[in-house]
């Protein structure tokens, strides 16, 4: 379901320990169809961290996400358009209920320590949601080998 | 900087996940390499529990070759009810590791009918001229009377032993040196809230709040994925059960906030019934992980709901 390649087993190679962190983000649906809500972050971990896959709680196939990554500055979703078009969540995240219930990124994302993913949210013009939850599953990245780990700037060196 | 990159070899390959793909962990590619042939090799067993309490042993046919099993099989549809450990009968060694609970469901074994097998998190080296034992039981009082469970563990039989005889040791990804058969698949499984004196099964109360324990291991283990044996379409309110978990040893919390059960546990019938870890993270010796669970239904309890963890066992006695 995962797979660690050699861009991942370098960063790895940061750190003398790799803990699991499941980080759930309340998203804050009100049952308005069509409702664009406030934006929602990540929780801030004191230790750098990868996130592998997603999850969400519920079944709607026409709820949209946009994600971003706060710091580092980059936009997941690649869209030139004036008004983007946002991003299914089952493109993204996995469903509870379905047989792949966390869907894995087609590349782990590595954020610095205190660093978040902003995610915007669209509510289903269909079946208007109320709640929600996502699910992030990740790697904590603690004790890093030279005191301070991986960093953007490295790259596949 | 001095950077320790086989440190963080994964010990079964850089593919996480149960799903049966055909992939051998490097483990047992490096056992099978000490023979001169491997063919493919099927174990089937049946089992028919009656009306709970029951429990059957019956025991693997000894075999003339060695052999490394990978995963399993079960044909059912009483998945919820059919728990069961394996021992290897030579060596007394239990696949659940004692607990309160010593047992695992099926489903935490094996994947089920067309869903196809699931793999264990290291293949096990099952040497000629020994037997498994297969001790079942079934004791929800809620149960009905089971049906037949149709239970194959699938495998890689090796002829021709070059040396005349099996390996003693192979090497690792990350260069050490292991004994051949110290690597064992692990189960540790309690139960979704608490015990009930009269039934002996876990009930898990609705707008309640439980936690659990897993055994502390007397040596480091490595834990890969997670599993429950049961699911929303049997229990409609599982959507909103919630846990936070930690690893006591080091007192680390896992989850920020209470997640979702089912972001954590794989369930009967999925791709993959055992949800994996990003990465098989060790346990080390006598370490506990603690399960802080709440139910806020306002339906009925939860019963006999058992949430397992696998992994591999890293002893040699």
């Amino acid at each position: 379901m995962y797979f660690f390649n050699k861009y991942i087993m370098r960063i790895l190679d940061y750190y003398r320990n790799h803990l699991e962190l499941i980080d759930t983000i309340a998203i804050g649906f009100t049952g308005v169809a069509g409702q664009r809500v406030a934006p929602v972050f990540t929780n801030e971990i004191s230790e750098d961290v990868l996130y592998f896959g997603a999850q969400v709680n519920f079944s709607s196939a026409d709820t949209l996400v946009r994600i971003k990554s706060i710091s580092p500055q980059y936009d997941w979703m690649a869209d030139d358009n004036a008004v983007p078009q946002d991003t299914p969540v089952n493109a993204i995240a996995g469903v509870f209920s379905q047989s792949l219930p966390v869907l894995p990124l087609v590349q782990p994302y590595f954020i610095k320590k205190q660093g978040r993913l902003q995610m915007n949210f669209t509510n289903s013009p269909t079946i208007a949601l109320t709640g929600g939850l996502w699910t992030w599953r990740a790697l904590r990245l603690t004790q890093p080998i030279n005191g301070v780990g991986w960093d953007y700037s490295i790259g596949f060196a | 900087m001095n950077l320790n990159p086989l440190r963080n070899e994964i010990s079964t390959g850089p593919l996480i996940g149960c799903k049966w793909l055909g992939h051998w962990t490097p483990y047992a590619e490096a056992i099978a390499e000490n023979y001169e042939n491997w063919w493919p090799w099927f174990s089937t067993l049946t089992v028919n529990l009656g009306a709970p309490p029951d429990f059957f042993t019956q025991f693997t046919e000894m075999q003339k070759d060695d052999v490394l099993i990978f995963g399993a099989h079960a044909v059912l549809n009483d998945f919820p009810f059919y728990f069961l450990q394996i021992t290897h009968e030579q060596t007394g060694i239990p696949w659940v590791a004692p607990n309160i609970v010593p047992f695992a469901p099926v489903t935490a074994y094996a994947g089920t009918n067309v869903a196809g097998p699931a793999k264990f998190p290291e293949a096990f080296f099952y040497p000629k001229n020994t037997r498994l034992r297969l001790d079942w039981s079934s004791i929800d009082p809620s149960a009905p009377n089971l049906d037949p469970c149709t239970f194959t563990f699938i495998g890689v039989q090796l002829t021709g032993p070059k040396g005349g005889r099996a390996p003693e040791e192979v090497t690792m990804p990350d260069g050490s040196i292991t004994r051949v058969g110290s690597r064992i698949p692990l189960f540790l499984t309690i139960g979704a809230g608490q015990r009930s004196v009269g039934t002996q099964i876990f009930t898990f109360g609705n707008n309640s709040q439980a936690v659990q324990y897993m055994p502390g291991l007397d040596c480091d283990v490595e834990i890969h994925d997670a599993s429950l044996n049961f699911f929303f379409g049997y229990q409609s309110f599982i959507t909103n059960l919630r846990l936070k978990y930690v690893a006591m040893g080091i007192e680390s919390g896992w989850t920020p906030s209470f997640s979702p059960f089912m972001s954590f546990y794989g369930r009967p019938g999925a791709d993959y019934p055992n949800l994996p870890f990003c990465k098989p993270w060790t346990l080390p010796a006598a370490h506990r992980q603690q399960i802080n669970m709440i139910n806020p239904n306002d339906a009925a309890p939860l019963n006999n709901g058992l949430l397992t963890l696998r992994g591999v066992r890293k002893c040699f006695y």
